[in-house]
């Protein structure tokens, strides 16, 4: 309806002449700007540029903003952003548009409470919901560069929502781990990603979601179980070639060993707790360092700044984050090194090393990135001005196209290569197609946008094919 | 819900004529970028074996499907839910071991010398978990420990790749990625074949196909064998298939993607390696004799491949299926007339290169003593074995096992004796 609404405002400011008005329900933002600059095509091109990899893509207004507001303004601002919000509060504080509050308080699975409440919504529909979120807040959100670390962070730290963890206790685990998965997303990616390396490894540590997902509720003295020390050192921090030995793993695993997720009778169900009795007591020898406490639960936060500040954390870190941004196509060793000193300067402050990449000109100069599926979703919603409510169909797209939100298996997140991902072009161009004749529910296209993105192409085509075609090009898989 | 009750016309008309198209912006970018890639060779050469590969999910139970009934223990352990002997209905098949009679459509095959079992075959995996067997097993892992990123059929693939090869080479049918083709080139997954069509005008294609002629980056060459695999496409229907000499597939999930797999098989695009999932396996709480639960799973499953069998008819002389799971399950029933997570179990194979008429087991037999931690048959076959002799019958000797199987010291199972290791 909200929709219907705004297609017919927009077509009647058209008609007019004039801006399409927006109801304060809707969570787009203008997509034209009110004046236009005389910015030379170079500054153009950077912003552009800019916007394809730190945003989810460009739209015409925002590339105006940037060049109003210089690249590195427009930047910094970014980089401090407003705490994020859900539920009324959010309408009295508002962070983005109310349109948007408006959809992501709609989704009861965002509302942060007892995880274990969740229990009653259907697990499809706890990742229908979560998945939307993402959609909604990678397509809308004012604050597009934390959208973007969250996409990151939450890959980095990828956790696969339909396994089925065994809790502690249980003989026949019944639920997966997407009950733990919005808790995830809302206590660790979103609030650490502009922040500190060294908080956002401590809250991941924390979640049970990981431990669940990395199977550290079985992880008990006398029978260490190593999986998650294993992906802690290789793929959270220091790298697989970042230096670090069997022994070293063996070690962080005892020192993790004890925690576990709750899942007493009538206990708060779902949260990390300490089991001291099955804690390895000991000297455990940690790249270099020995750790034993008397307490055994402060052990853990001697290896999270242990693996944090290790100097191949910050190497790793920042070599995948520039390829991230930057492709890994492109020549960007410098680029890599540089950034880990500032890593390791700034005490891994990722708004700095953010920053430095970039302003960097091997950013801007960096080769063509080959779109995953989501930011080719996320890329044709925003370049169109759609309205969608992210739920139902252009889910279905996505998992089509082969990236269905919270579902890699394996821990080390979806691959970020040409390769994983250009043999599988017919899905994108059914999307396309779907998109350019408003086939996909509750998801529309902004006709005023689009006959600007298909000025002076295919002028002999249907207006669905000429919309299709933009889309489907070989053009728009890259970023 | 409140309209914002601005009045049309606040604003001042956007410049739009000043503004450059975004989509202009971004292909001017683009082209200034856009360097050859030295993608050109464009070949279709590839080996004219098939495979089809079908994971059972959820372990299935071996000593069920192929029934050990010559094993006296096998009928002490199973007071309830034993399936008898060739007498009380198992269909025999060499003297000691049976067929479920669910799956008794299978036999023409195995008679024909098509058609093998292979019993107590498995991985080293000892967690009896799901999730850890399946990772192991996909992966083509020894156990667990052994660390490997990527899938077994993908180390095939990739090892015989060609430049530019059809998209759709390594086909999953369901909606993720299988950990057995991750890593693979470009692997297409699909719900249903309607996937792998483009609707749309005549003339859509028409511009897309200009659009991906024009440039030679990765992206244009995928963008042309997806074209290239469109207009083959075009002469498939699946609704108006008609399966070959009279093949009824059942209506099930298996069935449907069987069908499909065929009909991908018989038009020639290119479909080198097919995987397909079944699930439903874990039969903790009655799971039945001759008829009840599992039976229903034997006879979908038996029948949908021997409707396939008789689908591709000749083309069965070059395309091997093998059926496989994550591991057996417990050989002493449970108290609810199930079986719980065990180790060994049985896989099926049909089809090329298979020495069939045969039930290939090492058999370590069923007295307490023999059996495995909580009550398990011994693995005698590591699994890896059979997948490598397989993957060399489907895709060339030129595959090494060390860097297919990291690990494996190679034993003959018996199951492809033409395979070249």
């Amino acid at each position: 309806m909200i929709a219907r609404r705004t297609l017919i405002a927009a077509t009647a400011g058209l008609a007019a002449g004039c801006k399409p008005v927006r109801t304060s329900l809707d969570p787009r933002q203008n997509y034209f700007p009110d004046r236009t600059s005389n910015a030379s095509d170079t500054d153009r091109r950077r912003a552009t540029h800019l916007l394809s990899r730190a945003a989810f893509g460009p739209t015409p207004a925002l590339i105006e903003d940037v060049l109003s507001q210089g690249i590195d303004g427009w930047i910094d601002k970014q980089l401090s952003p407003p705490t994020d919000v859900i539920g009324p509060a959010s309408y009295l504080n508002p962070t983005e548009s109310t349109g948007l509050h408006f959809r992501l308080n709609s989704l009861p699975c965002l509302r942060p409470g007892a995880i274990y409440e969740l229990r009653d919504v259907s697990q499809p529909r706890v990742l229908s919901e979560l998945s939307a979120a993402t959609i909604l807040r990678s397509t809308y959100s004012q604050w597009q560069l934390r959208e973007r670390m969250c996409q990151f962070w939450t890959n980095h730290f990828n956790i696969y929502g339909r396994k089925v963890a065994t809790a502690r206790g249980r003989k026949q685990a019944d639920a997966e781990l997407l009950y733990f998965l919005a808790d995830d997303q809302r206590t660790v990616i979103r609030p650490h990603a502009l922040g500190k390396f060294q908080d956002l490894i401590d809250a991941s540590i924390q979640s049970p979601a990981m431990l669940g997902y990395l199977d550290n509720q079985l992880n008990k003295s006398g029978n260490v179980n190593e999986n998650y020390a294993r992906e802690l050192l290789e793929l959270h921090t220091l790298g697989v070639d970042g230096g670090y030995t069997q022994a070293d793993v063996k070690n962080v695993a005892k020192v993790l060993s004890g925690w576990t997720i709750e899942d007493g009778f009538l206990k708060k169900v779902g949260s990390v707790i300490f089991d001291k009795g099955n804690h390895t007591r000991g000297d455990k020898p940690i790249l270099g360092t020995v750790i034993n406490e008397a307490k055994g639960e402060r052990e853990r936060d001697k290896v999270v700044e242990l693996v944090a500040n290790h100097p191949s954390t910050a190497r790793y870190i920042t070599s995948k984050l520039v390829n991230f941004y930057c492709g890994a196509d492109s020549n960007t060793q410098a680029l890599k090194e540089s950034s880990a000193r500032i890593f390791e300067q700034s005490g891994g402050a990722m708004d700095k090393v953010l920053r430095h990449i970039l302003l960097a000109d091997a950013f801007y100069a960096s080769k063509p990135k080959f779109r995953q599926p989501f930011d080719y979703l996320i890329a044709c919603l925003r370049a169109t001005n759609a309205d969608t409510s992210g739920l139902g169909n252009i889910q279905y797209q996505l998992e089509r196209m082969g990236q269905p939100l919270h579902q890699w298996p394996m821990p080390d997140g979806y691959p970020d290569t040409t390769t994983a991902w250009v043999g599988n072009m017919i899905p994108r161009w059914q999307f396309a197609l779907d998109l350019g004749s408003n086939g996909i529910q509750s998801t529309v296209v902004d006709k005023v946008a689009v006959k600007h993105l298909c000025r002076n192409r295919f002028a002999e085509a249907s207006a669905t094919d000429r919309l299709t075609a933009v889309l489907a090009s070989p053009e728009f898989q890259w970023a | 819900m409140g309209i914002n009750p601005r009045p049309l016309c606040e604003n001042p008309a956007p410049a739009l004529h000043t503004l450059p198209s975004l989509s202009t912006l971004l292909t001017s970018i683009l082209a200034s970028w856009l360097g050859p890639s030295g993608i050109t060779n464009v070949s279709s050469a590839t080996s004219d074996k098939r495979l089809v590969v079908i994971f059972l999910r959820g372990a299935m139970d071996g000593a069920s499907l192929i029934v050990p009934y010559g094993d006296d223990e096998y009928h002490n352990h199973r007071r309830t839910i034993g399936l008898g002997t060739p007498k009380t209905g198992l269909t025999d098949l060499d003297g000691f071991f049976g067929l479920h009679p669910a799956a008794a459509v299978l036999k023409p095959w195995y008679s024909k010398g098509q058609l093998a079992a292979i019993h107590a075959i498995g991985s080293m995996d000892q967690t009896r978990s799901h999730f850890e067997a399946m990772a192991t097993m996909e992966r083509g892992a020894e156990g667990q420990a052994q660390e490997l990123s990527s899938g077994w059929l993908a180390r095939a693939l990739h090892a015989t790749q060609t430049a530019t090869p059809s998209p759709l080479r390594a086909v999953a049918f369901g909606s993720l990625l299988p950990d057995t083709l991750r890593g693979a080139p470009s692997p297409s997954v699909i719900r249903t074949i309607n996937d792998v069509k483009l609707g749309g005008s005549k003339a859509l294609r028409g511009i897309i196909k200009q659009l991906y002629e024009a440039g030679d980056t990765a992206a244009h060459a995928s963008g042309l064998a997806a074209l290239r695999v469109l207009d083959a496409m075009d002469k498939v229907n699946p609704d108006s298939y008609t399966p070959a000499a009279g093949a009824t597939y059942p209506k099930s999930p298996t069935g449907e993607s069987l069908r499909q797999a065929a009909l991908l098989l018989k038009a020639d695009v290119g479909a080198t390696s097919l995987f397909l999932d079944s699930t439903g396996w874990d039969s903790h709480v009655t799971q039945g004799t001759s008829t009840g639960y599992l039976a229903g799973l034997f006879t979908d499953l038996a029948t949908a491949l021997a409707a396939f069998a008789t689908d591709i008819g000749p083309m069965l002389e070059k395309t091997t299926i093998v059926v496989m799971t994550e591991f057996g399950r417990r050989i002493p029933e449970n108290s609810a007339l199930g079986t719980d997570h065990g180790r060994a179990g049985a896989w099926l194979v049909l089809g090329n290169g298979v020495s069939g008429g045969k039930v290939h087991a090492t058999w370590p037999g069923l007295k307490t003593e023999q059996l495995d931690g909580p009550g398990d048959l011994k693995v005698t076959l590591d699994y890896r074995n059979v997948l490598l002799e397989l993957s060399q019958l489907v895709f060339g000797e030129t595959i090494s096992s060390t860097a297919l199987f990291p690990g494996l010291t190679y034993k003959p199972s018996g199951v492809f004796p033409n395979a070249l290791t």
